[in-house]
């Protein structure tokens, strides 16, 4: 191996593919260092290598990330150490519009305040307004369920009760509604006239619905907020026009994360954290849906008890499915 | 949402690939490489003021990447480390010049990936999802380290062949 080798020389790729793997002695690896460093080609070819090398390492291994559970923990340390300096960079960024508050712990310790103020068994209805429909434009509405089509997101309204039961109405323009749903075992899905569909997979009639398809999904907000610790640079905040709240920015920092692109959360100062206002932003930049949902806390009222379960929402009479 | 916040979590979600891909070209260790990549996010947000928006914003990330690997590789002082800085300024050069069309066509890879047969896939997993290198593939496979190793090769020449193709074609 003395002849330095040529950019398609055989022997450069045995360093390249070598080096992909980790599989070069400590005196290979020099020798590919030294020709990466001497020659622009050589580290074209390198780099061109990589990038089909680095791509394999996010897919696949958001695939494992993606077959494992969602955990509400919030491993601490992450957010200790993120949050300082990127308090401090989102003061930088909005120009004095937000009055920074670069404390780590009161970041951490707000979304934990969050996470736990969203798994408490009060029950919440939230009002969801799409207030940025992509570059798909403003869709058609959907006028019944004849079509097949569900309606859209725009103008439905979720209720939430602990971490794990919510109900989403969504209304055709003919005014019947279309209810999915979880009791917390089971999920479910109501269409104005047919079959009710039920099944033990909880997120199976979540399809669809902005966010479900990423890692912080809206229906449960335990878990949407749980999830902002992997992926997401927070910030706490306090914003002038939150009057008097405090504001929780999150930006995304890791692509393999597919959630929004941003959140910002509303919540006040006191014990009582309970999100008052979820904006997310960035949710389908493809224009596969809107890409901007704000939810907004319109009621904290007790629901009947059974308000959760499928029957609650159709008529006894309804034929059953399970899938 | 701030406009100069959604411009940089904008330009950041397009500069990201060519960034992640250059700290892996110099950090073989998956985990680390995430830890870098999560500080240069951070030191991209905090240093936006200064971006000068006439320039294009890859380079610009990317050389602050390239500082952040200076500070990990003094930081690794002592271990088994590949590149020298004359090394990692021609990385860096090398992905800043790469045209975003290139990086956008990386998009094929998960269609490419499907179309492995059941071998080379098996083979991506163990060594891309499980992290694991082919000496320690090879018990799992049946088969030598480097034998592993070239199959690998083959594989990854088939995937690069394959997102050159035109969509449709693949």
């Amino acid at each position: 191996m003395n002849a330095a080798p040529l950019e398609s020389d055989p022997e450069l790729d045995r360093l390249i593919e070598g080096h992909l793997d980790g599989m070069l002695d400590e005196d290979d690896e020099h020798r590919l260092g030294r020709l990466v460093a001497e020659s622009a080609g050589v580290a074209e070819r390198l780099a061109r290598a990589i990038l089909v090398h680095d791509r394999l390492i996010d897919l696949l291994r958001s695939e494992r990330g993606n077959s494992a559970s969602v955990s509400p923990v919030v491993p601490r340390s992450r957010l200790l150490r993120l949050a300082l300096p990127l308090g401090l960079a989102v003061g930088i960024v909005v120009g004095g519009l937000l009055l920074l508050r670069p404390a780590p712990a009161n970041a951490s310790a707000a979304l934990e305040r969050l996470v736990r103020a969203s798994t408490a068994a009060t029950d919440r209805q939230y009002a969801i307004r799409v207030v940025d429909h992509g570059p798909g434009g403003v869709p058609d509405p959907v006028p019944s369920e004849a079509g097949g089509r569900k309606p859209g997101v725009d103008g439905a309204t979720l209720f939430v009760r602990g971490a794990d039961k919510f109900v989403f109405v969504r209304t055709f323009a003919d005014g019947t509604v279309f209810v999915n749903g979880c009791d917390g075992e089971i999920g479910w899905s109501v269409p104005p006239t047919g079959h009710v569909h039920l099944s033990e997979d909880r997120r199976r009639f979540r399809r669809g619905i902005p966010g479900e398809r990423d890692d912080l999904p809206f229906l449960s907000l335990a878990e949407g907020l749980a999830g902002l610790c992997r992926g997401y640079a927070l910030s706490l905040v306090e914003a002038p026009e939150a009057g008097g709240r405090l504001r929780l920015e999150a930006v995304r920092t890791d692509s393999r994360h597919r959630g929004p692109a941003r959140a910002t959360i509303d919540f006040p100062a006191g014990d009582d954290a309970a999100a008052e206002r979820i904006e997310l932003g960035g949710l389908a930049p493809d224009g596969s849906g809107p890409d901007g949902v704000v939810l907004e806390l319109v009621e904290r009222a007790p629901l009947p008890a059974d308000f959760f379960d499928h029957a609650h929402h159709h008529d006894a009479s309804r034929p059953i499915d399970w899938e | 949402m701030d406009q100069r916040l959604r411009q940089v979590t904008r330009e950041w979600t397009l500069a990201q690939p060519a960034v992640a891909a250059f700290l892996t070209s110099v950090v073989r260790d998956f985990r680390e490489r995430d830890d870098l990549l999560q500080e240069v996010a951070v030191a991209v947000l905090e240093s936006y003021d200064r971006y000068d928006e006439s320039r294009p914003f890859v380079p610009w990330a990317i050389g602050i990447a390239r500082h952040r690997v200076g500070t990990w590789l003094r930081s690794r002082r002592r271990a088994r480390v590949c590149f020298d800085s004359a090394a990692v300024e021609q990385l860096a050069a090398a992905f800043a010049a790469i045209p975003a069309g290139d990086y956008r066509r990386l998009d094929r890879l998960a269609e490419c990936l499907a179309l492995l047969e059941h071998k080379a896939r098996e083979l991506c997993e163990l060594r891309y999802r499980d992290d694991l290198k082919p000496a320690a593939i090879a018990p799992l496979v049946g088969m030598t380290a480097n034998t592993v190793a070239k199959a690998l090769q083959r594989v990854r020449d088939r995937l690069r062949e394959c997102i050159e193709q035109e969509p449709g074609l693949a």
